[in-house]
């Protein structure tokens, strides 16, 4: 059966995001992929072939664009797809350790899956948590932040016990309630903006 | 306006009692993502204002406030924003680039995921002042948390009456939609995203014609980064002269600076334009953790600064970092030890360049993503002979300027800066095979 | 508008390329990417230059140079690809030849562009016609400083049975992406990856036959080549005869390749009022009958058994043959054979004084086209009318999806047509609603705003007075259009007579549409106004069966299920040991049209040339001069005894003058086809079965289909690997 044979709702969905055109079809391409990989964890040709369909397009428009991207796969990963952000921010928290550690305590090299089907791995590039730094991506699930070599065993523990826990997202700023920015020394400093009013609506002019 | 009016000492410092935070004001508040909290801290205000006053006012009061795009280039917002035609009787698009994939840069992560109707409302205005009836948001694949937090926004923005048909009874129709990449830094290229979003390959398209011309779908299409609709949400807000009056004389406003690295506090600090580099390292960030030999000011792509007392003084801000060699970029600074070996921080940075090269024209393809990264390889592998310094400068030289897009610029950003500033780790590399700084453990316990 | 190249100074229209301007003062800059009929991208960076432009001051005058009084050229800061710079007004642009810093740039931009190309020039079908080899000749290093081994790909990859990839080859220009998106608008091929990684693959399970071998012209490196040529021969080693294809009325240009006496390889050639520089798989890659178990020398039946002869004896043969048959002879010919072939057979039948004359295949009658190739391509409604376009008339199709683009007719310079033409823009839009396809299913379907399906002779009638609201909506479209054609093939030429011609004029005339009108024959356009049909009395080639004797040049009626013999004695004329040859009294060694002199007419109307490529043909002769064996044989003299003799007869009689036909030919329709019945219909067929390239059987050493299909399931070559290629 086809993937998407039951699921007209959501298809509607999808395609209601873009114009009513060949064009604006085509664009569902990308969430139609995502939806296919998030269900089954990697995109078949099958699934290829009927992506093209409901896309308009054919079978070797959606493998290019596919291949184009990093994190669509075209073979099963494991079950906990472990993605390690290798790029110089991250490399300076640690992160070429990290990734040795990981390698070495799962025994799994990048494009294998572990033995117990549980563990893939895959050095990604900056994932926008320079400031958490290093990071690990697990799946299309969420990031594990800060993760020292301590976190990281916690981490692998915790995935051996089919226990995942919930991503992290820390927000490393330093605005307080009050709407005034903290220095370094603890200090709250500057004006906040919560004393401000905003203009009039059609008032000022 | 009368002439004598002393113009008011410009605000240049986050410490500045003239300053409040506003991007980021309640970004880490518990429930900032909700319309509620957002409601009640004067959310939506601004484009009541905007709606109040007409889209060409508002095109007026975002030129007057001197913002400029602050996605990396720097232009200036309401000018691009006066570029999209009128009366055309064509869809209009905005489109708000949350691609966010410049390493050392994280700051829209947190806009998207804390504060999404802040930028909803920014895109709302920018939609209203174009004349588009149609946003979407295309954000990076991997921002998974932000994404949700997105569409929960404009779920609670559509049931509110703030997206959809008549906004807030305005008159004025806007849909809005969410668009996740899947992992390629190219899509944050302007043409490449609208090719990404049409279900293409996210190659860079060629310009002229231009977006506001011939954009997504071939309509005349905006694009601005998650920073600037929400700076034109406080603008719209707060006025064109309150934004105006931070900052220095080109470069207006605040700015989310980031840093990473060494530094006792990583992190983003929103601070006007022109704050002293010092005051951001020192005051905010706390300092470095370690003895650090340069910085990268705006992201990989922006060329290295030696640390020094004159990049200490510098002010963050567009012209003080050009005049300095360097880019303001998106702000991301990273602080770079002493300890680390530049040819293999460099080389770090080549292979991201390397890897997220879309393959379209010959000098990135070949230049940098099969040869660049390979010279850097043999470098630090230590199998490098004298002459290949050299060789990286004629060949950097035959790629400069010479691509399709700017990705491989880029790359000769930090490739070029950091040869200028530390040769001899280079040198010391191609002749011994042995690094001035071996790597050492990085990688904390706990 | 003025612009300076290399201190040149030329004029040239407004929205012209950098390159083209370059180019037509006469001076060279490299190019990959850049081609003259597909979109400009920019891609391969070989055609910088650098450039500068005069600035306006306030006052809108141009800021002048103190030095020379000349407007001030302010150039940019690097140089820029000339492919898709649009020269301005009082643009300066310095080439290679004035410039160290473009001369630089292009060999550095050769290096990267060379770093990953194996140096296998030695075994490369394009060594010698390779734009890459010629362009690193002039504009290299000459000496590459990349150290490190070079990217390992398929070099043997199928693409289909007539196209095969060599990956490492590949320089990443993209034309053959582009070519088959914006010309047959097929996405069947693409790349794949990104980076350093990219490759060509396609995702079909073979690239569908149509217009699939046009890749391996344009493809400037050895990555894709045709593969019924493959390893066949060295570039420069072939005798190239640029000639007429005369496999379907459209009469494309090409190039005849041929070593040792064999054809080895058909090209496109250029033509922009017909091909442009396209060609159909048929046209391309259906000749290996030229080559293949040819008849090289007359047969004679010998005690019911038919045995190799002389041309003398087979005449002898035949005079016995003939004799006690008088002028009860049929002559029939293939439609295909050119204007002094059929000459030939006019003044032979009138010696004679047979009326048992006919050209196969032609329809009873044949109205007439009033359009260009040209028009169809700038046509803002086009009405396809029972035709099946694939089968009867390929280019067609391309041309009618070029109107669908826009109808952007590249520009003509000094150099010829422009190579970087601004407004062809990759992935362009598409009208379809300008073509309304009505008839039978074929490929066109996909591509039609508007699809009727439908059968008959009557669908003229039809859509002259709708009863549906589908043919309502097309004649709508007819009515509507400024510049609308009409194209009519065989599904309603068959029933076609004078009444019907009427009411094609009538319907032209009152919607203002040109006709296009695909004759049955590749030239029965021509013959069929040489009075080549029968006259009264005569029998036509459908009823070959009744004639008392017969000649027929290159028709093979046994294998179409008719009777393949006169009543009597039977001779037969072809290049091959046909089903009919098999059955005749004599067998006459024939030429293939590619080893012919001669005329052809296209379905415009227009006149097209043929060449003689150097095969070996054995004691194979033209129609003309067989039938000088037959006149003899018949005890007549035929007027006709050469093709200058012919080409003399045809101006006497029809004013046609054919001996200085310019090589792209001249269009000047010839006097219409006579009307006769044919008692046939004429169904088409573009590949007849020996066209059937077999690239096993032709020692590629590729394997065979089956054991293709088997690797097409997977065609991921490199292995893939999760999350991609770290
Ligand atoms: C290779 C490349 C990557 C880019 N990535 C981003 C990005 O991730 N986010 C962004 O906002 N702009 C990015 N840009 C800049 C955009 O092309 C564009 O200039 C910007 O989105 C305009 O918005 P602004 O005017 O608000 O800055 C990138 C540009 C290039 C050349
Ligand atoms: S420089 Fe060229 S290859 Fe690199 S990303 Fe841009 S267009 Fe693609
Ligand atoms: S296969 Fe040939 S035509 Fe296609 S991209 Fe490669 S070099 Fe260009
Ligand atoms: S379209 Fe007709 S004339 Fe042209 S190549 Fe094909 S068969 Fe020959
Ligand atoms: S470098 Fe790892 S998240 Fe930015
Ligand atoms: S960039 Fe390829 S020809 Fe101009």
């Amino acid at each position: 059966m086809t993937y998407f044979a039951d699921k007209h709702p959501l298809l509607a969905d999808i395609f209601s995001r873009y114009p009513d055109s060949p064009q604006g079809r085509r664009s569902a391409l990308m969430p139609l992929l995502r939806e296919v990989q998030n269900a089954e964890g990697f995109v078949s040709e099958a699934r290829m072939r009927e992506i093209a369909d409901l896309c308009g397009t054919t079978a070797t428009e959606v493998r290019s664009v596919m291949s184009f991207y990093s994190t669509y796969h075209t073979l099963p990963t494991g079950r906990y797809h472990l993605q390690v952000c290798s790029t110089l921010m991250c490399a300076l928290a640690g992160s070429d350790e990290l990734w040795d550690h990981l390698v070495s305590v799962l025994d799994v090299q990048p494009g294998d899956v572990s033995a117990d089907g549980r563990f893939s791995v895959q050095k990604v590039e900056c994932l926008g948590s320079c400031g958490t730094a290093p990071v690990v991506q697990l799946g299309d699930e969420g990031y594990y932040e800060n993760v020292t070599r301590q976190k990281c065993d916690r981490l692998i523990a915790a995935l051996r016990q089919d226990a995942p826990p919930p991503p992290d997202n820390p927000v490393p700023v330093t605005v307080r309630e009050d709407g005034r920015q903290m220095t370094a020394a603890g200090e709250r400093v500057g004006a906040s903006i919560h004393d401000r009013k905003p203009l009039p609506a059609g008032g000022d002019r | 306006m009368t002439v004598a009016d002393p113009a008011p000492k410009p605000i240049t410092s986050g410490k500045d009692p003239r300053f409040a935070p506003s991007l980021y004001a309640h970004v880490g508040q518990p429930g900032s993502w909700t319309l509620e909290y957002y409601r009640k801290h004067g959310g939506y205000e601004g484009v009541r204002r905007a709606f109040a006053i007409g889209p060409d006012a508002v095109i007026d009061e975002v030129k007057k406030s001197g913002l400029r795009g602050r996605g990396g280039a720097g232009f200036a917002t309401g000018l691009k924003w006066s570029f999209m035609p009128l009366n055309d009787g064509k869809p209009h698009y905005v489109i708000c680039n949350a691609d966010e994939s410049e390493p050392g840069s994280f700051k829209d992560r947190y806009l998207l995921s804390e504060d999404p109707h802040q930028l909803i409302e920014g895109m709302l205005i920018g939609g209203y002042a174009m004349r588009a009836s149609v946003g979407y948001i295309y954000i990076r694949g991997e921002y998974v948390h932000a994404a949700e937090r997105l569409w929960g926004a404009i779920e609670e923005a559509r049931a509110a009456g703030l997206l959809g048909k008549n906004v807030l009874g305005s008159g004025f129709d806007f849909q809005l939609y969410v668009h996740r990449g899947a992992g390629a830094y190219i899509c944050g290229e302007e043409t490449a995203l609208m090719n990404s979003l049409e279900g293409l390959r996210a190659n860079p398209r060629l310009k002229p014609p231009f977006p506001a011309a011939a954009g997504l779908y071939g309509l005349p299409t905006t694009i601005n980064n998650v920073e600037t609709f929400c700076a034109a949400t406080q603008i719209l807000k707060y006025g064109a002269d309150w934004h105006a009056s931070m900052g220095t004389e080109k470069s207006r406003g605040m700015k989310l600076f980031q840093i990473s690295g060494p530094v006792a506090r990583p992190g983003v600090y929103e601070l006007p334009l022109g704050t002293p580099f010092r005051e951001l390292i020192d005051d905010w960030a706390g300092g470095p953790l370690e003895d650090i030999k340069a910085i990268i000011p705006g992201g990989s792509s922006c060329p290295m600064l030696r640390w020094d007392e004159a990049t200490l003084d510098m002010p963050m801000d567009y012209e003080a970092i050009a005049a300095a060699g360097s880019m303001l970029g998106t702000g991301g600074v990273t602080l770079i030890p002493r300890s680390v070996c530049i040819v293999n921080a460099t080389w770090n940075l080549v292979r991201f360049y390397a890897h997220e090269s879309c393959g379209k024209c010959t000098p990135c393809r070949e230049g940098i993503s099969g040869w660049m990264v390979r010279m850097y390889e043999k470098l630090v592998r230590g199998r490098g002979v004298p002459g290949d310094v050299e060789l990286i400068l004629d060949m950097s030289e035959n790629i400069g300027g010479r691509s399709f897009c700017a990705l491989a610029d880029a790359c000769l950003g930090p490739v070029l800066s950091s040869i200028k500033l530390f040769r001899e780790e280079y040198d010391a590399l191609a002749e011994t095979g042995q690094p001035l700084y071996p790597a050492r453990s990085r990688w904390r316990e706990s | 508008m003025k612009v300076t190249i290399d201190g040149i100074p030329v004029d040239l229209p407004a929205g012209t390329s950098a390159l083209d301007a370059v180019f037509h003062a006469g001076r060279d800059v490299p190019y990959f990417c850049a081609h003259p009929y597909l979109s400009p991208v920019g891609a391969c960076r070989m055609c910088l230059v650098e450039a500068g432009t005069p600035r306006k001051g306030k006052d809108g005058a141009f800021e002048l140079d103190e030095a020379t009084g000349q407007p001030k050229i302010f150039w940019m800061p690097k140089p820029m690809a000339s492919c898709t710079l649009q020269a301005t007004e009082g643009m300066h642009i310095r080439t290679a030849k004035t410039s160290d810093v473009v001369a630089k740039a292009q060999a550095g931009m050769m290096e990267f562009t060379l770093l990953n190309h194996p140096l296998d020039c030695p075994t490369c079908d394009k060594g010698g016609a390779c734009e890459l080899q010629d362009r690193a000749f002039e504009y290299g290093y000459g000496a590459s400083r990349y150290g490190f081994d070079r990217r390992h790909a398929d070099k043997h990859y199928a693409l289909s049975d007539f196209i095969i990839l060599d990956q490492e080859r590949c320089i990443h220009c993209k034309r053959c992406v582009r070519y088959f998106e914006e010309v047959p608008g097929q996405e069947v091929l693409d790349f794949i990856e990104r980076g350093g990684h990219t490759f060509i693959d396609t995702e079909e399970g073979g690239l569908p036959v149509g217009f699939q071998g046009n890749i391996a012209d344009i493809c400037p490196v050895g990555a894709l080549l045709d593969n019924v040529a493959r390893f066949r021969g060295r570039n420069w080693e072939y005798d190239h005869t640029p000639t007429t294809c005369t496999l379907c009325p459209v009469g494309c240009s090409i190039t005849v390749d041929a070593r040792n006496g064999r054809l080895e390889r058909v090209v496109a050639g250029e033509h922009r009022d017909v091909n442009e520089v396209w060609i159909c798989d048929a046209g391309r890659f259906g000749h290996v009958f030229a080559t293949e178990e040819r008849l090289t020398v007359p047969l004679v039946r010998v005690g019911g058994e038919l045995r190799e002869a002389t041309w003398d004896q087979a005449i002898e043969a035949m005079r016995q043959g003939f004799s006690g048959h008088g002028s009860n002879v049929g002559l029939y010919l293939s439609a295909d054979s050119t204007l002094e072939e059929g000459a030939a057979l006019v003044a032979l039948a009138e010696a004679v004084g047979t009326p048992s004359r006919d050209h196969w295949p032609r329809y009873p009658h044949t109205p007439m086209s009033t359009a260009t190739l040209t028009d169809v391509a700038t046509a803002d409604a086009l009405v396809v009318l029972g035709a099946d376009l694939g089968e009867e008339a390929p280019v067609v199709e391309l041309r009618i999806l070029e109107a669908l683009r826009g109808g952007l007719l590249p520009a003509e310079f000094a150099h010829g047509t422009a190579i970087a033409d601004l407004r062809l823009t990759e992935r362009p839009a598409r009208t379809p609603e300008k073509l309304a396809v009505i008839g039978r299913e074929s490929r066109l379907w996909r591509h039609a705003g508007l699809r009727v399906p439908a059968e008959g002779p009557d669908l003229l009638a039809r859509l002259a007075r709708p009863d549906t609201p589908d043919l309502q909506a097309a004649l709508r479209l007819l009515e509507e259009a400024e510049k609308p054609v009409l194209i009519l093939g065989a599904d309603v030429l068959n029933g076609a007579d004078t009444a019907f011609s009427a009411a094609l004029s009538g319907l032209a005339g009152r919607v203002g549409a040109k006709v296009l009108v695909i004759p049955a024959g590749p030239n029965s356009r021509g013959l069929g106004g040489l009075n080549l049909v029968p006259g009264a009395g005569g029998l036509p080639y459908g009823r070959l069966g009744e004639v008392g004797a017969a000649f027929l040049s290159r028709l093979d009626p046994a294998a179409q299920g008719l009777p393949g013999r006169a009543r009597g004695f039977t001779v037969v004329h072809d290049t091959h040991l046909t089903a009919t040859a098999q059955g005749a009294d004599v067998v006459l060694p024939a030429v293939t049209n590619y080893e012919k002199r001669g005329t052809t007419v296209n379905l415009e109307g227009r006149l097209l040339p043929l060449a003689q490529a150097p095969l070996r043909a054995g004691e194979g002769a033209d129609l003309i001069r067989a039938l000088v064996a037959v006149a003899e044989a018949l005890g007549v003299r035929s007027p006709v005894r050469g093709l200058r003799g012919a080409q003399a007869w045809l101006e006497a009689r029809y004013g046609l003058r054919l001996a200085e036909l310019p090589a792209g030919g001249r269009l000047q329709p010839p006097r219409p086809p006579q009307d006769a019945a044919t008692g046939l219909a004429h169904a088409p067929q573009l590949w007849k079965p020996r066209m059937l390239p077999r690239p096993e059987r032709r020692g590629s050493g590729v394997p065979g289909r089956e054991a293709r299909a088997e690797r097409w399931e997977l065609p991921l070559a490199p292995a893939p690997q999760p999350g991609g290629d770290d």
